[in-house]
């Protein structure tokens, strides 16, 4: 099912004041329920603006925004099925304890003490931080890596059907990248993720879509692989792109042809290497 | 959600490359000071017509466009009304045309004529305050300040110090309020409406937002301080700042100075004779 | 030269019984030397950065910088300062004035130099990162990369003589980082500066003379880039990647293609290599 559809649509910040900025232009787009879609550009590119409208969070200026096929009447309805973990989600804690933190979002829906509490220990495991252990540890005292988890941890436990991450790797070392990567990957089969980045690496193997953005519009879309074959492309726009690919296409001065949709460093070798023994028949990967 | 800054139009400087724009900021600072006290000490009406006609002609030579500027009175049109009708009827003073009374209420042409005074002083000192900010830039401004005190920092007062923080605090503005409309966005995406409940309910709800803005505003002074002693900023024995920025003083300069306070003098010659 | 004798370093008394966050560090740096620390969040390599710089002082051992210790005050802590340029992470937590070129000259300005040197200084500094088109723009109004080299700008314009960037291309992607790292290189060549470049990025370190890495507060390695790649292991045991280039050169030369170098350090390498073997 499609779950988001856009069409030519635009939004302006200060609008009608000399400040006013374009974010999204003439955006179209559609998003299917169900996969991991990916929105890549480099920064100014519309990527958190087009999040917070998939949130509810704002509505567009011009053009038609379709939630599961029809336009959206009751705001509400789509905040409630849509979560979004903001960039450094961290700064945004303002309760004391990991528990209470936690459980804010359930509490603003009124529901009971009870199915709050299971709630939060469902999210908290979830996340990987143990129910008992750190329900009543000190928000302050946890380390960066950690407070990102709870603060994913808070928005898991509204129960969302899809969920939204605003470049949830920024700022982490090599290992918490992974460990976040792979958090990310266990709640693909419960809900569509949608994540924004500025850098094709953390998505190439998690997303089945890619869009890619640039000023306010859509550029293009595709799977992963058709995406990377258009390295070239993507490079000039600023966008970082996984080792792998870019070295297949640095590596393009001494091999014009060489494929750049290469996942993984098994496949960039095998290209290197038939572009290097032409003779010898390497089977394409 | 909340774009704070969408309908200040106080206060935002608008470089169209105006006469104005391009005077030495000290002389600005000057000219606002002076027409600031004339304005607040007389009260005939012909001096007040006068001053009128300086502002009008500092307007045009301004190049900006009237309506965007009388746009910023509309918020406080309601407040200065507000304050007339107070102003009136609270009007204690001996009075001779007392048109009705009740108690310490009173409503009388003298009361009436000093509410409008006090009016068109308002109306005055906001002109006044917001071309100023519309034709000088931030920089400008603190710079002319900081040059227009030294005479204080040179018996000792922290000049520089107070500027500095000044500079500073207008650096942090946007800085903050792009958090705070983050923090706002993050509690909507948590399930709080904002739009919901009354005056006292949604001011509560906002509650949440300080503690995060205030760690992340603390840490941010703390870092940007670091910063500026990384640079030698500090206070240490006989520590001085010197200044990249020159000033001009030039004939536009002067003359502009010679007008101001010529229209000023004479604004309150005018005061002094004129009966009303 | 940047002497780091016996440092260990505390955050606050409470924390005495717990592990310092640096320990027995020992560290010698010369001038001119391009050096990369390395290491995981919390390994102790901003904390050393902040040392350096004097912003913190060690809890035991010394810091010398050209001979003056970083506990000292006054006219000797000044001198320090100056010496030693640290850039920072996040460009809106360093930069104070309003337009590029006033922020440029705040350093200069807080020297107390006459009006011509200070004026000499920020032109330099505005050439040096290719700024001079933006001098009077107002810092909000560029780009976060952009902001980066104005915070470098404004720390090069007190003419230090050595360059600490704590992070400096974290909120930066792709070809705009690299960009930085090149200039930093190129301004180290061309001022004799020497460059401290604390990161956990493998990727950036190839071109530099030295790489350390840290680990739990200590030196776990010091050497060359080249030698340190061929660490794979030793590398993911203390959460660090080595760069696929590396790994890519090892398994070409486990299939056949032993005329690659040894050890590949960027992909510039390995195309020069590959465009060497094939016009032979």
């Amino acid at each position: 099912m499609t779950l988001f559809t856009l069409h030519n649509v635009s939004y302006t910040y200060l609008e009608g004041t000399p400040f006013a900025t374009e974010a999204l232009h003439r955006l179209s787009l559609s998003i299917e329920s169900g996969q991991t879609t990916a929105l890549v550009g480099p920064t100014k590119a519309g990527k958190s603006t087009l999040l917070d409208l998939l949130a509810g969070l704002i509505q567009p200026g011009e053009g038609t925004f379709l939630f599961e096929g029809s336009p959206v009447t009751d705001i509400e309805r789509l905040r409630a099925k849509v979560g979004i973990v903001f960039q450094s989600p961290e700064a945004q804690i303002f309760e004391e304890t990991v528990g209470k933190d936690v459980s804010f979002g359930p509490l603003q829906k009124n529901i009971s003490v009870a199915e709050s509490r299971r709630l939060v220990q469902e999210s908290l495991e979830a996340v990987g931080l143990p129910y008992e252990d750190f329900r009543t540890r000190y928000t302050y005292a946890l380390s960066g890596g950690q407070k990102r988890r709870v603060a994913i941890a808070g928005v898991l436990a509204m129960q969302p059907d899809v969920l939204l991450f605003d470049e949830p790797t920024a700022g982490l070392d090599p290992r918490g990248r992974r460990e976040l990567l792979e958090l990310i990957a266990t709640l693909k089969h419960r809900m569509t993720i949608i994540y924004a980045s500025s850098s094709l690496a953390d998505v190439a193997e998690l997303a089945d879509t890619i869009h890619i953005l640039d000023q306010g519009q859509c550029l293009f879309s595709g799977s992963p692989r058709d995406i990377l074959a258009r390295a070239e492309e993507i490079a000039a726009l600023d966008i970082a792109l996984p080792e792998a690919a870019q070295i297949a296409l640095d590596m393009r001065s001494v091999f014009p042809d060489l494929r750049t949709d290469v996942a993984n460093l098994a496949e960039l070798e095998d290209v290197l290497l038939s572009a290097s023994i032409p003779d010898r028949m390497e089977t394409q990967p | 959600m909340i774009q704070i800054t969408r309908n200040i139009t106080f206060g935002q400087y608008i470089n169209n490359g105006s006469l104005l724009t391009r005077i030495d900021p000290r002389t600005k600072l000057f000219c606002f000071i002076v027409l600031t006290i004339v304005v607040s000490i007389i009260h005939s009406f012909l001096a007040f017509a006068l001053c009128l006609l300086l502002c009008l002609w500092m307007h045009r030579l301004s190049r900006l466009s009237t309506a965007y500027v009388l746009r910023g009175f509309k918020p406080f049109l309601g407040f200065l009304a507000f304050i007339f009708v107070l102003q009136t009827l609270f009007y204690s003073a001996p009075a001779q045309h007392v048109f009705w009374r009740w108690g310490i209420l009173s409503l009388s042409g003298e009361g009436l004529l000093y509410s409008a005074t006090i009016l068109v002083r308002v109306f005055f000192l906001y002109y006044l305050a917001s071309l100023l900010l519309f034709v000088t830039s931030m920089v400008d401004f603190t710079d002319g300040l900081e040059a227009l005190l030294s005479p204080f920092q040179k018996i000792g007062l922290p000049v520089n110090a107070f500027i500095m923080v000044f500079v500073v605090a207008l650096k942090f503005i946007p800085l903050t309020l792009a958090e705070i409309e983050r923090l706002v966005k993050a509690q909507a995406a948590r399930g709080v409406r904002f739009d919901q409940g009354n005056f006292l309910q949604r001011t509560r709800k906002l509650a949440p937002l300080l503690v995060p803005l205030f760690l992340n505003s603390f840490k941010r002074a703390e870092a940007l301080s670091t910063a500026m002693e990384a640079r030698c900023y500090g206070m240490h024995r006989g520590w001085r700042r010197s200044k990249r920025r020159q000033f001009s003083f030039t004939r536009v300069e002067a003359i502009t100075l010679i007008v101001v306070c010529l229209a000023g003098v004479l604004a309150l010659v005018i005061n002094g004779f004129a009966p009303v | 030269m940047l002497e780091v004798k016996d440092v260990t370093f505390h955050y606050s008394r409470e924390e005495r019984n717990a592990s310092p966050v640096l320990q027995q560090i020992n560290l010698k740096i010369e001038p001119g030397e391009t050096v990369a620390i390395l290491g995981q969040n919390g390994s102790g390599k901003s904390t050393l950065a902040k040392l350096l710089a004097s912003i913190l002082r060690p809890s035991s051992g010394s810091i010398l910088v050209d001979g003056l210790s970083t506990t000292a005050h006054g006219e000797a802590l000044w001198t320090i300062r100056q010496h030693v340029g640290i850039v920072f992470q996040n460009p809106d937590d360093q930069l104070v004035a309003n337009t590029v070129i006033d922020d440029i000259a705040f350093g200069p300005e807080n020297l107390g130099l006459p009006r011509p040197e200070i004026e000499e200084r920020v032109q330099e500094a505005l050439a040096l990162l290719q700024l001079e088109a933006y001098a009077h723009m107002p810092i909000q109004d560029l780009s976060i990369g952009q902001k980066q080299r104005v915070a470098i700008a404004g720390v090069l314009a007190m003419r230090p003589r050595y360059l600490l960037l704590d992070e400096p291309t974290t909120m930066i992607s792709g070809q705009t980082a690299r960009h930085l790292l090149e200039t930093v290189h190129r301004l180290a060549r061309e001022r004799s500066l020497a460059v401290v470049h604390i990161t956990h990025f493998m990727h950036e370190v190839a071109h530099f003379q030295r790489a350390i890495v840290m680990h739990q507060g200590r030196i776990l390695f010091d050497e060359t880039p080249a030698q340190l790649f061929t660490r794979i292991e030793e590398l993911e045991a203390v959460g660090l990647d080595v760069p696929l280039i590396c790994r890519l050169g090892q398994r070409l030369r486990e299939r056949g293609l032993t005329w690659l170098p040894h050890t590949l350090l960027s992909s510039a390498q390995l195309k020069a290599a590959f465009q060497q073997h094939l016009a032979e």
